[in-house]
C-alpha cells in the first residue's frame, strides 16, 4: 500500500510542478559529454559552505570567498607539497640581504581573461582598499609586517607612505617594516590577491557580490561561469590562465550544501564526485580507494585563565595538563582523532626540514603522569583535590566538543578528584567569552592561516590581539621576538621549537589535546590531487579525471 | 464580513508588532555579537558594529528599525552583505513551493485515509493505517527525511537527493515533510467522520433513500470537514516552519536554511526580518482558514 502511495505521490509532485519550473541543466549524474577534439569533458562535483560574505579580496571574507579562491584567483606565487614555493603569476622574485624588500617581477603572459594584463596596480588595488578598516577583511592585519600599513590601517599616516610601490607594469616592491621571515607565506592570503585595477575597485561592490559577471574577470586557473545564490557555482576553464597546462579540469561545479549526512548520502548517489565527510565513513570505506584521509592542521586545545585563581598557579596548570591520556580522549572522538602534546598542528610541514612538526621536535612535550600531577596539586594545597574551587570548561555545543569535554571530565574526576563542570555554550556565546576572558578553562582550536608555525605560536605572545587568556611569559616573548628577525630557517625553527615547549610544558598557558585527519570521499579515477601544505587539503583545480 | 476581515487584518498588524519588538529585545539579549569570529581583531569589530549602527542605544537602534520597516526594508545581513529583502525574495519561493506542495498533499492524503479508516471494515487496513498515523505523528520530519534520502536516494537510487533543479528533485523533501501532517490530518478526519456518520441528519439522509456518495460527499464530509480545515491554519505554519530541517537536509537554498544559519550566526537583522516574513504568513494563513471556514459552514458567522 505504502509503496503504490509514494509511487502516486511521486507522479503527482512531478506532473504538478513540471510545468512551473525550468529546470536547470547539467547535473553530475549525467553521462559525460565530448568535446570538439573527441576527447572527454571533464568535470568534477564538489560542495561548499552556504556563501556569506563576498568575492572581493580586499573586502568580507568568508567561506565562500575561499571556494573561490580555490579557483578563480591568481596570487603571486603558491606553496608546492614540497614546502618550496611555486611561481604562479609572477615568474622570479628578488629580495635583499636582511629581507626586508621583495620585488616581484610578474610574468609577461599573465592576463585577466577579458584579455587585459595583470599588473601591479592590480595587487596594490586590494592592498590599498584592504587598509581601510570599514572594508569588514578580517586578514587586513596580515598586510602590518609592510612599512607603514599598520600606520595607514589606523588612520596616522597617508597612503603615500606605503611600503608597496609599482615599479612598472610588471613589477611589484614590497618594503617590509622588519624582516618577516613568513612573508612569502602571506602572498596567498586573501589581500595580497589582485583585483583588477578598473573593474574592481569599489569595496564589497555589486561585482563582489556575483551580480555583475562582466566585473568579476579571472586571473586563475577558472573564472566563475554561473553562479545560483545558495544553490551552486559553476567554475569553467580559464584558458587564459597562465599555467593552463597544469589545468586537466574543463568543470567544477561546487553545490551549497552543509549536512555532513546529507553530503555523504550525495556522494553515494553521485551526485558528488569529491565530498568531504566525518568518522562516520571510515569503518564502511575501509578498504575502498574512494577514502583518502589527510591529517589536518588544526589544531584543538583548551586555555586556561592564567590570571585567575586557582589556575593563576603553575602548579595546578600543570597537574591538570599532565593528567589527562591523549589518546584515550582521541579514543573517544573517533578514529580519525590522535592524541597531541604540541600546540602547533604535529602534522604541520616545516619548511625547515621538510619534516612534521612533531618528527622535527624529536620528542612528546608532555608526559600522561598521574602521580606527578597528584603530587603537584597537593602541594599547591589542595591534596587529593580537597578544596579545590568549584571551576568550569566552556564549549561549543558539537558533537566533537562534547565528546572532548566529558572525557577530559572523566579524567580529571578518576585521576585528580575534581569535578570540572562543563557548560556548552552555543559557538558565537563560547567566542565571546573567550574574547572577554569570563572563563576558567575554555576550548580553542585553531587553524593555521598559512603553513607557519608562526601563525599559532604568536597569538599568546604578550601583546598580541588574539591572546585570549592574556597569558604574559616573558621567556616565551623573548624567544618569539628572536624568531621574527633570524632570518636562517633551521634557527628560526629551532627558536619556535623552544619557545613552544616553554609555553606548553614550563608556562602551561593551556592543554594541547588533540589532531584530527580530514576525511574525504573522491571517485577513484580522480587523480593528481595535489596537497596544498599549507591547509593539508587537495587541490581540486589541480585533480584530472583518468580515461 | 468585509469588516471582520479590516478588524482581523488590524489585530493582525498589532500581533506583528508585539512579535517585532519581543523579538527584537531577545535577539539583542542573547549573547554574543555577529563579527565576533576566528579571524577578526578587537579593532576590526569595533570599525564593523559602527559601521552597521550597532554601537548606537538600543532604544535608537529599535526606532530605526521600525522606521525602516515602515518603508518596507528589513536592514542589511550583517554576514552576508546582502539586504534582507533579498534573501526573502530569493529563497521563499523555494521553501513555499515545497511548503505549499507537502501540504496539498497532505490535506488530499490525510483526508483520504482519514475517511477510509473510517468507513473501512477490514481489521488489517484499519491496523495498518492506525500504524502509520501513530508513525506519522511521532516520528520527527529530519528523520524521515534522512530514511527516505537513504532507501529512495541511495539504496534505490531511485531519485536524486541535493537541492531542487528538476521536478523530480521535489520528490523525497514534499514527502518528507507531508508524512507528518498527513497523519495528523488522518487522525483528526478519522475521529470527525465517525463522529458525523452517527448524527441524525445522516439517518434521515439514508431513509429519505440518498445515494451512499451523495451521502458521504454532501452532508457527512461537509460536517467532518469544519475541524480539519481549522487546523490547516496551523499546518501551514508547520509545513513552513518544518522545512528549516528538511531544507537543511535536502540542501534546499529556501529561507528556512537561511533562518537556522542566522540564529547561530547572531545575524540580527535576518532573524527579525524573517520573523516578520512568517509571523505575516501565519496571519494572513490563519485568516484565509477563518473565511474558508464561513464559506463550508454558514453557520459560522464571520461578525467580531
Amino acid at each position: 500500500m505504502k509503496k503504490l502511495w509514494k509511487k502516486a505521490l511521486s507522479a503527482v509532485v512531478a506532473a504538478s510542478i513540471a510545468a512551473g519550473l525550468t529546470a536547470c541543466g547539467g547535473s553530475s549524474g549525467e553521462t559525460a559529454e565530448t568535446k570538439a577534439d573527441g576527447s572527454a569533458y571533464k568535470s568534477v562535483t564538489t560542495t561548499m559552505s552556504m556563501e556569506g560574505g563576498t568575492l572581493d579580496s580586499a573586502g568580507i571574507i568568508s567561506y565562500w570567498w575561499w571556494t573561490y579562491n580555490g579557483y578563480a584567483t591568481g596570487s603571486l606565487v603558491e606553496l608546492a607539497e614540497d614546502g618550496t614555493f611555486k611561481y604562479i603569476l609572477a615568474e622570479s622574485v628578488d629580495i635583499n640581504d636582511d629581507m626586508t624588500e621583495y620585488t616581484f617581477h610578474i610574468r609577461e603572459d599573465a592576463n585577466w581573461n577579458n584579455g587585459d594584463a595583470v599588473t601591479s596596480e592590480d595587487f596594490y588595488n586590494t592592498i590599498t582598499r584592504a587598509l581601510d578598516p570599514n572594508c569588514g577583511n578580517g586578514y587586513s592585519s596580515m598586510l602590518f609586517s609592510i612599512e607603514n600599513a599598520q600606520a595607514i590601517y589606523d588612520g596616522e599616516a597617508d597612503m603615500s607612505t606605503l611600503g608597496v610601490e609599482c615599479v612598472d607594469e610588471k613589477t611589484l616592491k614590497f618594503t617590509l617594516a622588519t624582516s618577516t621571515p613568513y612573508f612569502m607565506d602571506l602572498l596567498t592570503l586573501p589581500v595580497y590577491i589582485p583585483t583588477h585595477r578598473t573593474l574592481q575597485t569599489e569595496t564589497n561592490g555589486a561585482w563582489s557580490m556575483g551580480e555583475d559577471m562582466d566585473a568579476l574577470v579571472s586571473c586563475g586557473p577558472f573564472y566563475l561561469a554561473e553562479y545560483v545564490p545558495n544553490q551552486y557555482c559553476l567554475f569553467k576553464r580559464n584558458d587564459t590562465y597562465v599555467l593552463k597546462d597544469d589545468i586537466k579540469l574543463d568543470e567544477v561545479k561546487t553545490l551549497a550544501m552543509e549536512d555532513t549526512q546529507a553530503i555523504i548520502s550525495a556522494y553515494k548517489t553521485g551526485e558528488l564526485t569529491f565530498a568531504q565527510a566525518d568518522y562516520t565513513v571510515l569503518g564502511e570505506y575501509k578498504d575502498s580507494p574512494e577514502l583518502v584521509t589527510l591529517d589536518s592542521i588544526v589544531s584543538n586545545y583548551e586555555l586556561f585563565n592564567v590570571n585567575k585563581a586557582p589556575f593563576d598557579d603553575v602548579k595546578v596548570r600543570e597537574a591538570f595538563s599532565i593528567a589527562i591520556d591523549r589518546d584515550a580522549v582521541a579514543a573517544a572522538c573517533g578514529e580519525n582523532y590522535t592524541g597531541s602534546t604540541f600546540f602547533v598542528a604535529k602534522k604541520l610541514i616545516s619548511k625547515a626540514s621538510g619534516k612534521t612538526w612533531d618528527e622535527e621536535a624529536g620528542g612528546e612535550l608532555l608526559e600522561y603522569n598521574v602521580e606527578k600531577a597528584k603530587e603537584l596539586l597537593a602541594q599547591a594545597g589542595y591534596p587529593n583535590g580537597e578544596g579545590f574551587p568549584a571551576v568550569t570548561y566552556k564549549y561549543p555545543s558539537t558533537q566533537l566538543e562534547s565528546d572532548i569535554a566529558q572525557a577530559l571530565q572523566a579524567q580529571w574526576k578518576e585521576n585528580l578528584g575534581i569535578e570540572v563542570q562543563l557548560e556548552a555554550q552555543e559557538t558565537q556565546v563560547n567566542i565571546s567569552d573567550r574574547r572577554n576572558g569570563d572563563f576558567d578553562i575554555c576550548r580553542m582550536q585553531w587553524m593555521a592561516d598559512f603553513a607557519d608555525p608562526f601563525t599559532y605560536l604568536a597569538m599568546y605572545m604578550s601583546t598580541d590581539a588574539y591572546n585570549d587568556n592574556k597569558c604574559a611569559c616573558d621567556a616565551y616573548d623573548e624567544l618569539m621576538n628572536q624568531s621574527m628577525t633570524e632570518t636562517d630557517t633551521t634557527k628560526r625553527y629551532e627558536l619556535m621549537h623552544e619557545a613552544e615547549k616553554v609555553l606548553v610544558s614550563e608556562y602551561f598557558w593551556g592543554i594541547p589535546v588533540i589532531n584530527r585527519q580530514q576525511v574525504y570521499l573522491m571517485n577513484d579515477n580522480l587523480v593528481n590531487r595535489v596537497i596544498d601544505p599549507s591547509r593539508n587539503t587537495i587541490r581540486t583545480k589541480y585533480l584530472d579525471i583518468q580515461e | 464580513m468585509l469588516r471582520y476581515i479590516i478588524k482581523r487584518l488590524l489585530v493582525g498588524i498589532v500581533t506583528l508588532w508585539a512579535l517585532i519588538t519581543l523579538t527584537f529585545i531577545l535577539v539583542h539579549r542573547m549573547p554574543g555579537s555577529p563579527f565576533e569570529a576566528e579571524n577578526l581583531s578587537g579593532s576590526a569589530i569595533e570599525q564593523l558594529e559602527k559601521a552597521y549602527g550597532l554601537n548606537e542605544p538600543e532604544w535608537k537602534q529599535y526606532l530605526i528599525y521600525m522606521e525602516n520597516l515602515l518603508h518596507g526594508e528589513l536592514g542589511i545581513s550583517y554576514k552576508k552583505n546582502i539586504s534582507v529583502n533579498t534573501l526573502i525574495a530569493r529563497g521563499a519561493p523555494y521553501t513555499i513551493k515545497v511548503g505549499l506542495l507537502a501540504f496539498a498533499l497532505s490535506a488530499v492524503i490525510g483526508i483520504t485515509i482519514g475517511i477510509w479508516m473510517s468507513v473501512t471494515k477490514s481489521q488489517i487496513v484499519k491496523n495498518i493505517l492506525l500504524a502509520y498515523a501513530t508513525l506519522g505523528v511521532s516520528v520527527p520530519a529530519f528523520v524521515i527525511g534522512l530514511y527516505l534520502m537513504l532507501v529512495f536516494g541511495v539504496w534505490l537510487n531511485a531519485v536524486p537527493v541535493v537541492g531542487l533543479s528538476t521536478p523530480l528533485h521535489y520528490v523525497l523533501p514534499v514527502a518528507a515533510q507531508a508524512f507528518g501532517p498527513i497523519a495528523t490530518i488522518a487522525r483528526l478526519t478519522k475521529s470527525t467522520y465517525t463522529e458525523a456518520t452517527q448524527m441524525d441528519y445522516v439517518i434521515m439522509a439514508k431513509a429519505k433513500g440518498l445515494s451512499t456518495f451523495q451521502i458521504m460527499f454532501r452532508h457527512v464530509l461537509k460536517n467532518a470537514l469544519i475541524p480539519v480545515v481549522t487546523y490547516f491554519g496551523p499546518a501551514i505554519a508547520f509545513t513552513i516552519t518544518g522545512s528549516f530541517v528538511i531544507e537543511q537536509i535536502f540542501s534546499i537554498p529556501g529561507i528556512g536554511r537561511e533562518f537556522t544559519n542566522a540564529i547561530t550566526n547572531r545575524d540580527y537583522t535576518v532573524v527579525l526580518g524573517f520573523s516578520v516574513f512568517i509571523g505575516a504568513l501565519i496571519i494572513v494563513a490563519n485568516l484565509v482558514v477563518d473565511i474558508l471556514c464561513s464559506l463550508i459552514d454558514p453557520r459560522i458567522k464571520l461578525t467580531d
